[in-house]
């Protein structure tokens, strides 16, 4: 059954400001389903947020490490071990621990991520890597992530802060970002860490294969040299294990998935009552249609037509809002909360499955239009 | 309609009504309002099934904010205390940093302070045996319990634990610490630790599970220093005023140490999960949300149902009825609508809170408190919905009529 | 060129043959039970080919309820009534609607949607047979039509330009567009000043003699009865000597 979407539309538009308080009720709907979506696929991109990050071919880590805020670190030999594989061009150590970053305003001490590397081998995809490089090899103090939560304070370049009560300087800043379970992070270089804490382990070790190599081949190689305490897996997979061990792990995902039904159920009884109403209204109309000769099936067609305008006017009035509030919650939270064309595309299907459902159960009220009651 | 037949009108039915039954205004109100409401079931229906899903909806968000916040303060709640010492670095419960022991001394030594209570955390790794599968396990390790421990188990718990190698585990902790029945053995460092009994907390914030031990026991299992502890709590004498006791404390104690009241603890550990913690901010902002969306679906529907016989209200006027009968009708209308669509969402929301509090042990089972901010709620909106509406029928010139 | 411009009408100059409706023994009954009422008793009717008959009586008489049942708008329950051919007992939903694309429903109430100008109203009922015709063909008509009923300067104008009585001529431009060869019409002229009403019965007896329209009108306007060919009175039920 095609809708007429030109009558239907043409219904709509007679009464313009009936057609916005419209398109506002069905956008309620739509709203609640892109927030609730926005928060769940914003969390689990902020928890797969460093394994997307990384620069390295695979990652090399503890067994025990079966996501990516345990602390299980990896030996050293390990990572020279795999660097002998043949196939491997090199592989980056990554360090990460939490220490103290004291407040300079309200001088109250907050545990933030430290993760320190080779300055030449930047092990993170960030903006101006040259000047990483050179800061962190020049100075001795660290890089700030600005996209930390503003619990650790302002600051300016060439300011020292407290670490774990050692001032060091702010030789610059980076854009990271924050996750569900860490506040901020800073990056230090690996000489400077190691000099404060020389028996630190690293957290996993970048694998960099060697060009015209097959990656699986020298993951296989890997695995087959090394003692099985290790695993290796290449960036999207620890991304997806991480998204996956999210899922199962995090009470709130359950609670935004049962959000974003009852969005979706609002969005429908809303549309719903839109199409009602204009059935009601125009219910002599219809019998008029019907007197003439015009079929129920043609009048379905309408109202479905407009359960489609209703759809488009819905979802775009609904995204608006939408990236609003993703844009504040965003900015509340320090997660990378906001509307991109995966759940627009999302939230788009299920703004036309909504109105659809509502047109469907609708037009049965078309069938009410008795032509005889007319007269 | 053929010509000829009358039309069973409202208006004639409720005025039978009415006069069968000679009752007073207030119940023609609802004898009216209802019969409104059921002229056209299947538009009840539909008004009914918006209002139930926007009460549901915050039905969800309120109780979950609430269990959350109820939840980041739990272990708290277990303990009977009136001040709280805890290290500068303090942001909220895991908290790495400690303070000296000399601080519970101090505390007893400024007269205010009738007992204190030493509270270690740390999160330790739980090495299941034999298979050595690891977790994170949050370690709380308690002084006597005395009259410190409000929870009987807890407190029960502690006391029983007669070997130094025997813990409790909290039996909300999730499959990734393996098996929690009692006698079950793992290691926490290099030490072998028996579980002797559980009690029931669901920290699922801090680690896969908890458990606690005695404060001698602590040190052992976390390289502590023995003479440090995380958070130092206080009893006041009694008719001791807490702010004072706060003040005297604060002046004597190391630097680097926070005294807080036992509100003020509270109140910091649910500021920091509602604006710092991302999930404490999402659950917020839901619940904001879903209020906002609510109140507007549960408006306007209500006002819908009141609008939709405006001209019937403005008859009742020109025919001389007070404003209190208009009123009572259009809210009375507007109120069996709201609570027509509470009973559902209360009944669905029930199952989907029953379902949330089993499987992440959060309290958002129904219960009286959230109920009455329901009603209230939804009396609220109910009676705004109508009077909003029908503030134009009194407005209206009832010679607009003709 | 006839008065009617390039309007045709299918029987137009055919011999009086067979009526276009026939009725016999037409009983019918609202509701069921201790509450069932009938209507019609027993009811014969003929309307024949190029004929303009009134039907009149008092309210409540059966007048619309008999003409709902020849307009096929409801299923017949007792008797036979054939309409142009085709007997409208026992049949389904697709075959009554075929019957009422054949004939021109006039309502006392204009219905017409607010949202549509007189041309789109007009297109949307050529739209029946579920074919789109031409956009010129649809002007030519409707151009042709709203002439004749003065209306040829609303072309575009939307309800809410209109008055009553030219929302009604709108109506009946409508019901005409499709040139009808049964025409049913309701109190067409209650809500039309005398001019507009002399215009209106003008055109519709033109419908008679020169497009070989049939007409059944229920009116209590006694002035027009004259226009008629035949005058039915009925009442409580039971058609009652022609007047």
């Amino acid at each position: 059954m095609l809708p007429r979407i030109g009558l239907g539309l043409r219904l709509l538009l007679h009464n313009r400001l009936r057609l916005l308080i419209a398109s506002a009720s069905v956008a309620m709907g739509v709203v609640i389903v892109f927030v609730e979506l926005g928060l769940l696929l914003g969390m689990l991109d902020a928890q797969a947020l460093i394994a997307n990050l990384v620069r390295g071919d695979l990652l090399i880590m503890n067994m025990a490490r079966v996501n990516l805020h345990r602390w299980d670190k990896i030996d050293l030999v390990r990572l020279e071990q795999a660097a002998a594989v043949p196939g491997v061009a090199r592989v980056t150590p990554l360090y990460e621990d939490h220490v103290g970053l004291r407040n300079p305003a309200d001088k109250r001490v907050r545990r933030i991520i430290l993760y320190a590397f080779p300055p030449d081998d930047i092990p993170f995809k960030l903006d101006n890597p040259a000047a990483i490089s050179h800061a962190l090899k020049i100075s001795h103090g660290f890089l700030y992530d600005r996209l930390s939560r503003p619990i650790f304070g302002q600051f300016g370049v060439g300011d020292d802060i407290q670490i774990d009560t050692v001032p060091l300087r702010v030789d610059g800043y980076v854009s990271i970002g924050a996750d569900i379970v860490n506040d901020g992070n800073i990056l230090m270089s690996e000489g400077d860490w190691l000099a404060r804490l020389p028996d630190s382990k690293p957290i996993m070790g970048l694998v960099h294969v060697k060009p015209g190599a097959s990656v699986e081949a020298v993951r296989q190689r890997i695995l087959q040299s090394l003692p099985p305490d290790v695993t290796v897996l290449t960036p999207e997979e620890t991304a997806w294990r991480e998204t996956l061990y999210t899922l199962r792990t995090a009470p709130v995902g359950l609670l935004f998935a049962i959000g974003m039904l009852a969005g979706l159920v609002i969005g429908t009884i809303n549309c719903y009552q839109v199409l009602y109403n204009e059935i009601t209204d125009h219910l002599r109309q219809f019998a008029t249609l019907k007197a003439m000769g015009f079929s129920n099936h043609f009048l379905r067609r309408i109202i479905m037509g407009q359960a489609m305008v209703l759809s488009v006017a819905g979802f775009s009035t609904g995204l608006v809002f939408a990236w609003l509030a993703d844009r504040y919650i965003a900015g509340q939270s320090m997660l990378p909360i906001g509307v991109g064309p995966a759940s627009g595309v999302i939230v788009g299907c299920f703004t036309v499955l909504m109105c659809m459902t509502a047109g469907l159960i609708a037009i049965r009220r078309v069938a009410v239009a008795d032509p005889a009651a007319l007269y | 309609m053929p010509e000829g037949f009358a039309t069973d009108s409202p208006r004639k039915r409720r005025a039978e009504l009415s006069s069968a039954f000679g009752m007073l205004p207030g119940a023609t109100c609802i004898i009216i309002a209802g019969a409104n409401l059921l002229q056209h079931r299947l538009r009840l229906v539909a008004a009914l099934a918006g209002v139930a899903v926007a009460l549901f909806l915050l039905t969800l968000q309120i109780s979950v904010l609430d269990a959350a916040k109820a939840k980041v303060t739990q272990l708290y709640d277990d303990f009977n205390f009136d001040l709280a010492a805890v290290p500068d670095t303090y942001q909220f419960l895991l908290n790495f940093e400690t303070i000296d022991r000399v601080v519970l001394d101090q505390g007893r030594a400024t007269g205010d302070i009738s007992r204190a209570f030493g509270l270690n955390v740390d999160v330790v790794h739980w090495m299941q045996w034999p298979s050595k599968k690891l977790a994170y396990l949050f370690l709380i390790g308690l002084d006597d319990p005395g009259s410190f421990v409000r929870d009987p188990v807890i407190s029960k718990g502690v006391t029983s634990l007669l070997s130094s190698n025997s813990l409790l585990m909290d039996a909300y902790s999730e499959p990734d610490i393996g098996p929690l029945d009692i006698g079950t053995r793992a290691k926490i460092g290099d030490e072998f630790e028996t579980i002797a009994g559980h009690f029931k907390l669901g920290l699922f914030f801090y680690g896969e599970g908890s458990a606690i031990v005695r404060n001698t026991d602590f040190p052992r299992l976390t390289d502590r220093d023995s003479s440090k502890v995380s958070i130092a709590l206080f009893q006041l004498r009694p008719g001791v005023s807490a702010q004072k006791a706060k003040r005297d404390l604060e002046a004597i104690v190391p630097e680097h140490t926070l005294v807080f009241t036992r509100d003020e603890l509270l109140q910091q550990e649910r500021d920091y999960f509602l604006s710092v913690r991302p999930v404490g901010i999402m659950i917020y902002i839901s619940m904001l949300i879903a209020c906002l969306v609510g109140t507007v679906i549960i408006v306007q529907v209500l006002s819908t149902e009141v609008a939709n016989r405006m001209k019937e209200y403005a008859v009742l006027k020109a025919m001389g009825s007070s404003p209190a009968f208009v009123y009572g009708i259009g809210v009375t209308q507007s109120v069996l609508v709201g609570l027509g669509g509470l009973l559902p969402a209360l009944m669905i929301g029930g199952v989907v809170l029953w379902y949330i509090q089993y499987r992440t042990h959060l309290e958002t089972a129904v219960g009286f408190v959230l109920l009455g901010k329901m009603l209230a709620i939804t009396f609220a909106a109910s009676v705004c919905a109508a009077a909003a509406v029908l503030g134009r029928v009194q407005r209206a010139d009832p010679a607009a009529l003709y | 060129m006839n008065e009617l411009g390039s309007l045709q009408f299918p029987l137009a100059g055919a011999a009086r043959a067979a009526p276009v409706v026939v009725a016999r023994n037409v009983d019918h009954a609202f509701d069921t039970g201790a509450a069932r009422k009938q209507v019609l008793f027993d009811v014969d009717f003929t309307l024949e080919r190029g004929e303009f008959v009134i039907l009149t009586g008092p309210s409540g008489a059966g007048k619309t309820t008999l003409m709902t049942l020849i307009g096929a708008l409801r299923s017949l329950q007792s008797g036979s009534i054939r309409v142009l051919d085709t007997e409208l007992a026992g049949l389904r939903a697709a075959g009554q609607r075929e019957i009422r694309r054949r004939i021109g429903f006039i309502f006392q109430d204009h219905n017409l949607f607010d949202a549509l100008t007189s041309f789109q109203t007009l297109s949307l009922a050529m739209e029946v047979s579920g074919r789109r015709p031409p956009r010129s063909e649809v002007r030519r008509r409707a151009v042709s039509l709203l002439a004749m009923l003065g209306m040829e300067a609303y072309l575009d104008s939307k309800p809410r330009q209109m008055s009553t009585g030219q929302k009604q001529r709108i109506a009946i431009a409508r019901a005409l567009i499709n040139e009808p060869p049964i025409i049913i019409a309701d109190e067409p002229t209650a809500s039309l000043d005398a001019e507009t009403a002399s215009l209106v019965i003008k055109l519709l007896r033109q419908l008679v003699e020169i497009g070989g329209a049939s007409i059944l009108m229920v009116t209590h306007d006694n002035r027009i009865f004259s226009a008629a060919d035949r005058v039915m009175n009925m009442i409580d039920g039971r058609i009652a000597a022609p007047l």
